[in-house]
């Protein structure tokens, strides 16, 4: 559950790209959380409605890897299909990698706005880990 | 490009010139062409041949060619190298503008710094030009995406340390090094197809717009360069020819006159360099020098470098109508988003004047004119 005022995620400011610090009590929290922060960076979320979803899976060999590459799938699904996500429902997450479902809906002009393009997921910086009890993550994106 | 036309022939027309622009250049999130789709055998093509695959397809002509850095298609480009994924991307997006600081300008030659070279290049005071400014989308991201995985592994097994993963890298002589070499010119080659089509696009809104046929536009191509990109060259090191691996990374290429790797017609006066400023300013167009050859590798900057933040120029842009601003400055701008333009105001940018004078007075490029924006169009 999350806890009342609790802070999910902060954006990082950085003259040429931006950043995000995401927490969660898990790390499958931690992870929902980032797709929803980094949709949040794309889109205003409000104005997006969960009409179809996606299933996401992806093997993983570490956790910062793990990060980059749900979040670039999250993007490549952007890209090809013009699709915005809201929910996240991370199913499995572990050291072989993780399964999710996806919702959202595909990009609608007059509906919805892009606050800004993201290019690309990268690993600058990347820490993806615990601390005091709590997961923490830290992306930089390229815009 | 260049044009045949003066800046008082266009400035009554400027909005709808913008606005069809802006119709027909893909420019946000999901746009394409209607009369544009491209199947996987032939998005193969493309990686293979770049700006040459457009000439075919009737996008410009192979005239353009002669002015695209290596004819627009760099060689030893191998398809099997790029992921399926990309290839998504890259079908997805071929022929779009993309957002960020990404554009096409209409403007006109304010200032003429040298007569001689500008009269070679055909450029004129008050005359209109235009700059594209994309490159190669999603699918020249998604090579990164994958081939930083495979550079991961990579230092890794070369016991490369690294001071951040982003970093990571392969001696070029590896396979993954060659691997990655020939998935980058399939990656640059996307992006030359990608300018020369969004160019046709604006020879043909031009057309539209002005009523014109192109013998009276004069819509010429004055250079298309890359820049983000490694160079297989040939410099001098310490005396001696040496075969280099020339990465240029917020950075494009300015090289001298007599290189042989430059356009015959532009072999007097060198290459050209094109320096975009922020939309509120200006750009210019230089040419390369020996001095570049010496000291930076035939490189100069590629454009004026961001002050603020995306988050502090949205912060200094709110309650701001930026819009309006540059319309009061005779500028007019189209963005598929206000997020677009209001993350790309002028005082989000470097003064590009202040820059273009450092590598001028550096001598790693020349000035040769110098443009001032009258309509802009974003992703």
């Amino acid at each position: 559950m999350k806890r009342k005022n609790e802070k999910t995620f902060e954006v990082l400011d950085h003259t040429a790209d931006i950043g995000l610090v995401v927490y969660g009590e898990d790390s499958k929290t931690l992870f929902e959380n980032a797709g929803r922060a980094f949709f949040h960076l794309i889109t205003d979320l409000r104005k997006v409605k969960s009409r179809t979803e996606r299933q996401i899976q992806i093997k993983g060999e570490s956790l910062d890897r793990l990060m980059v590459d749900w979040l670039s799938e999250l993007l490549y699904f952007h890209d090809v299909e013009s699709l915005l996500f809201k929910r996240f429902n991370v199913i499995s997450i572990g050291e072989k990698g993780l399964i999710a479902i996806v919702k959202g809906e595909r990009f609608q002009e007059g509906v919805h706005v892009i606050k800004t393009e993201v290019k690309a997921v990268t690993y600058h910086q990347i820490e993806v880990g615990q601390k005091n009890g709590r997961w923490r993550a830290q992306i930089i994106f390229d815009l | 490009m260049r044009s045949g036309l003066s800046r008082t022939e266009i400035q009554e027309k400027m909005r709808e010139l913008v606005e069809a622009l802006f119709t027909n250049i893909p420019s946000g999130v999901g746009s394409h062409r209607k009369d544009h789709k491209l199947n996987r055998e032939e998005e193969r093509r493309v990686l293979k041949k770049g700006a040459q695959w457009a000439v075919e397809k009737g996008f410009g002509s192979a005239e353009d060619l002669g002015h695209i850095e290596e004819q627009g298609c760099i060689e030893g480009a191998d398809p099997d190298r790029v992921s399926e994924k990309a290839m998504d991307r890259g079908r997805a997006q071929l022929g779009t503008l993309g957002s960020g600081n990404h554009f096409v300008e209409v403007g006109y030659v304010e200032e003429v710094f040298d007569e001689g070279v500008a009269r070679a290049l055909d450029l004129w005071k008050d005359q209109v030009t235009i700059i594209v400014h994309t490159g190669s989308r999603g699918l020249g991201h998604q090579v990164c995406d994958d081939y930083i995985r495979v550079m991961m592994n990579a230092a890794r097994k070369y016991q490369i340390e690294l001071p951040d993963p982003q970093l990571c890298c392969a001696p070029i002589s590896s396979p993954e090094g060659k691997e990655y070499l020939e998935a980058m010119a399939c990656a640059a080659n996307f992006a030359f197809t990608n300018r020369q089509m969004i160019t046709h696009w604006v020879r043909e809104t031009f057309e539209q717009v002005f009523r014109k046929g192109p013998k009276d536009l004069k819509l010429d191509l004055i250079y298309d360069v890359c820049h983000n990109i490694a160079k297989i060259e040939i410099h001098s090191v310490n005396g001696k020819n040496r075969k280099l691996c020339i990465h240029r990374k917020g950075a494009t290429r300015a090289f001298p006159p007599n290189h042989s790797d430059i356009p015959s017609d532009y072999q007097s006066i060198g290459q050209p360099v094109l320096i975009p400023g922020d939309m509120g300013r200006c750009s210019y167009v230089l040419v390369g020098t020996e001095r570049a050859m010496e000291e930076t590798f035939g490189s100069t900057c590629h454009g004026a470098g961001r002050v603020m933040s995306r988050h502090q120029a949205i912060k200094a842009a709110k309650g701001r109508a930026v819009a309006r601003e540059l319309e009061n400055k005779g500028i007019i701008v189209k963005g598929a988003s206000r997020g677009t333009i209001v993350e790309e105001i002028p005082d989000a940018y470097k003064d590009v004047n202040d820059v273009v004078n450092v590598v001028h007075h550096a001598g790693i490029s020349r000035k040769v004119v110098k443009l001032v924006p009258m309509g802009v169009i974003k992703g």
